[in-house]
């Protein structure tokens, strides 16, 4: 066994494709922390400007944005609560400015990772059957003492370490100038490794898909383009169409008509209490705060149930796809998903409620690990490793009543 | 000949497993797409209508002239090409303060498809998996050298082959203007007219240049290559980089290559600004007073209102060179994603749908036309009610319901072939380049 995952080793490795592969990964890897690194000085540099100014609530980036962008444009930005006690942006995020990044999502590891790197896994793992069918070797390995079990797991390794290589050797690469660059702590040390094994547990699906579909093809070519569909709609079609089922399951008002129905609350009571007691005295429009208040709170509470219905319909959906579900792990790690957004709006709007009372609130502080490793995600991990297994299993159970002449 | 090649190709291809899966997945995909965006497109309808009536009533009973411009607000439809297109979002309040509790997050990170995701993401797989071997598997089976040693020119085998696996990489495309057109004509409500079928149809020729230039680029990779392997290996790497990188990369090298000033520095300027006029303000103030002046007196005079003009000519002026900075940077990330033809093809399809960038200026200028129309008419009611009423103050209801309304009017159709012309031209020339690099290596190509 020991002597035929290193062959398999050495085959995969002295191959122009892994050659090729591996020159990519380092470039894109490369690039990418280069470009998203000055992404990250540009939003830190914003935050020096704006954290002393007075009455600016100024959140700072994020070190981890650097491999994870998610909605980190607007979470790490500068707030301000107007004298119509609105919380308003203070500085304009990147995406209303240059439109072009709304079109296109930004190349940080997170999207190298899933949609790069899980292609190239396919790539590798196409014709790791199915090749030595059209060779004749399968035959000829299976007619010898060497067990299926054995050829199938020797196949899995050799194929995981060659995949491994490198993207460890590149992940090391720029964790290395992260390290140099940015003083990183325990914790956030302890997000990266997350990061890293549960890339490795993304990647391993892929290629026990790849392998499993090579078992079941009699020619590569045949594997490949099955492999390049599945692939197109796990990382493709599901998550774009995750959104898009969302919005006619479970549709949400848009973000106009919530600002215009806020704006004729705040308006109708100012008119209606003018024309009731006659001017616009400071009691009076102390009535019209408290009474708008309680308006804005039913607003909030109806955006809020609507809003997590149609993140859950769309969440749901998405994790049919493993991509999916890695997704959302990776966000939940690097704080800056759709929880840590939440968590920012509604800590705004404590704060907001503070000012009003005259006292002042904590500093805004990115969820700790303890809090992101909660059973929701420990069961997100447990399904991708179970979904392997099941795969792993599975192709086991096709390759061993596999018929031999028929190979 | 020529037709012989074409027919052999296109039957070849159309009896195959991979044309046949392709051709399934293609047609279900898109009818998903069609039929959700529908619905989404209907619930957008739903929620403008909403609004606007929400406003008319409101107006109806609340308005008055103090704080009627922060309840009367254009509207924007949902453009009538969303069902196939989604649009470049116009933001009327992006140098406003824009409240941030109500957005939606899945809208600012996540990528919803469109017909335009599905014919660059899927569509150009489709003619990849279909032409990859067209050249590579006559040179395995030893044909290719079969084929040169009878009479047949190689530039008519080469023209034979392409047009023969671009015909049948277009079959799922043809198919699906049958399943959109008739999705689109039995939802009578969304009432489509002569310009959005135009668009529609323009689109679609597009998107066969645009097909045509990775039909052509697979098959001169597949003249390069020794086996079919190795051909769509090469070809998968071309795609990642075409529809992945390129695009993905450019706004973020503009970036680096021409900063802006971000959006605090521009206050801050504004806001030193806004220092030195109170500080010659006060300073000119005091030489009135100490003359014996009024308040209003020396506003009369003018020099006041001269100096305060002066700062904001300023002020504007720093404005006005941060959205041309913006702008610039913008069209630097427009044209280094160009480099690859699927932004170019995106770009394409989405000013010819009337939701491009060119879509922004437009929206914008309607905006601004509508609010010097809407001042004009409030200054003159209120005098109007200050004439009939001595007793009338700012708060007091006005009836403005003869006032003018934000209508949208949707860019004519020069106009979007007008804005979709560089970037059609620009697929055209890849698609020129590639038939002439394949022309080129064929006649290169040793046969032995």
């Amino acid at each position: 066994m020991k002597v035929f995952i290193k062959y398999e080793i050495l085959k995969n490795i002295y191959t122009f494709k892994f050659l090729l592969i591996f020159i990519i990964l380092i470039i894109l890897f490369l690039s990418s922390f280069y470009t998203m690194f000055k992404d990250y000085n540009e939003r830190n540099k914003k935050y020096i400007e704006e954290k002393d100014k007075p009455e600016t609530i100024a959140i700072p980036t994020y070190p981890l944005s650097i491999f994870v962008k998610g909605l980190e444009e607007e979470i790490s930005s500068s707030f301000i609560i107007d004298q119509d006690l609105r919380i308003i942006w203070k500085t304009i995020p990147i995406e209303k400015l240059n439109l072009i990044f709304s079109i296109f999502p930004a190349p940080d590891l997170l999207f190298i990772v899933k949609i790069i790197l899980s292609l190239i896994v396919l790539l590798f793992s196409f014709d790791s059957v199915s090749g030595e069918k059209e060779n004749g070797t399968l035959q000829m390995i299976l007619s010898n003492s060497f067990s299926r079990t054995n050829f199938l797991l020797g196949k899995f390794f050799a194929l995981y370490i060659t995949i491994s290589i490198p993207f460890l050797y590149s992940f090391l690469m720029i964790l290395t100038i992260l390290a140099i660059l940015i003083p990183l702590d325990t914790e956030m040390f302890i997000r990266i490794i997350l990061f890293f094994l549960i890339s490795e547990l993304y990647l391993i699906f892929f290629l026990i898909v790849g392998m499993s579909v090579s078992i079941l093809s009699k020619r590569s070519f045949t594997s490949l383009i099955i492999l390049l569909f599945i692939w197109t709609t796990l990382v493709f079609v599901i998550p774009t169409f995750a959104s898009l089922a969302s919005d006619a399951l479970s549709p949400l008002p848009s973000e106009s008509y919530y600002r215009q129905a806020k704006q004729q609350h705040w308006v109708k009571l100012i008119f209606l209490s003018i024309h009731q007691y006659g001017n616009d005295s400071f009691e009076n429009i102390q009535n019209v705060i408290e009474k708008s208040k309680k308006d804005e709170e039913e607003l909030w509470k109806d955006y809020q149930l609507k809003l997590h219905k149609h993140l859950s319909v769309s969440e749901k959906i998405s994790k049919i796809s493993p991509a999916g579900i890695f997704q959302d792990l990776i966000l939940s790690i690097s704080s800056t998903g759709f929880d840590e957004y939440d968590r920012l709006k509604r800590w705004l709007i404590l704060l907001k409620d503070l000012k009003e009372e005259g006292t002042q609130g904590s500093e805004f502080s990115r969820s700790s690990i303890e809090t992101i490793i909660n059973v929701d995600f420990v069961l997100n991990v447990f399904f991708i490793i179970a979904l392997n297994s099941f795969l792993l299993l599975l192709s086991f159970i096709l390759f061993s009543r596999a018929d031999v002449r028929k190979l | 000949m020529i037709r012989d090649i074409l027919k052999k190709e296109l039957l070849e291809n159309i009896f195959g497993f991979r044309f046949v899966f392709s051709f399934l997945i293609f047609t279900s995909i898109i009818f998903l797409v069609v039929f959700l965006r529908l619905e989404q497109y209907q619930k957008d309808l739903d929620d403008w209508k909403t609004r606007v009536n929400s406003q008319e009533e409101f107006l109806k009973k609340y308005a008055h002239y103090r704080r009627i411009s922060a309840v009367a607000m254009p509207h924007l439809p949902p453009s009538k090409m969303e069902p196939i297109v989604s649009e470049i979002p116009v933001d009327l309040t992006k140098f406003r303060p824009v409240e941030t509790l109500f957005d939606n997050p899945i809208k600012i990170m996540g990528k919803e498809a469109d017909l335009i995701f599905v014919f660059f993401v899927i569509g150009s797989l489709v003619v990849i998996v279909l032409s990859y071997d067209s050249f590579s598997r006559e040179k395995e089976m030893g044909t290719i050298s079969l084929l040169f040693s009878n009479s047949i020119r190689r530039s008519t085998f080469t023209i034979g082959k392409i047009f023969g696996t671009f015909v049948t990489s277009s079959l799922p495309l043809l198919n699906s203007i049958l399943i959109i057109s008739i999705l689109i004509a039995v939802r009578k409500d969304i009432g489509w007219r002569f310009l959005e079928w135009t668009s529609f149809f323009s689109i679609i020729v597009i998107t066969f240049f645009y097909l045509l230039v990775f039909s052509v680029l697979s098959n001169a990779i597949s003249i390069l290559t020794k086996n079919s392997i190795t051909s769509i290996l090469t070809l998968l790497f071309i795609w990642i980089f075409f529809n992945l990188i390129i695009p993905n990369f450019s706004p973020f090298i503009s970036e680096i290559l021409f900063k802006t000033p971000t959006s605090s520095q521009i206050n801050k300027l504004i806001e030193k600004i806004d220092e030195e006029r109170d500080k010659e303000l006060k300073k000119e103030f005091k030489k009135y007073v100490s003359e014996g002046y009024t308040d209003a007196q020396a506003w009369k005079m003018g020099d006041l209102e001269k100096i305060n003009q002066k700062y904001l000519e300023k002020i504007y002026k720093i404005q006005r060179d941060f959205e041309i900075k913006v702008k610039v940077q913008l069209f630097l990330s427009k044209n280094l994603s160009c480099i690859s033809p699927t932004a170019s093809f995106i770009y394409a399809t989405k000013e010819l749908s009337g939701a491009g960038f060119s879509r922004i200026n437009w929206v914008q200028n309607q905006f601004q036309s509508w609010k010097e129309t809407a001042l004009d008419y409030l200054e003159k009611k209120k005098e109007e009610m200050m004439r009939n009423n001595p007793n009338y103050t700012f708060d007091d209801f006005i009836d403005v319901s003869d006032g003018p309304r934000f209508f949208y009017k949707e860019q004519i159709f020069s106009d979007r072939i007008k804005n979709a012309l560089p970037y059609i031209l620009l697929i055209l020339f890849y698609a020129v380049v590639f038939f002439y690099l394949s022309l080129i290596l064929i006649n290169r190509a040793d046969v032995r």
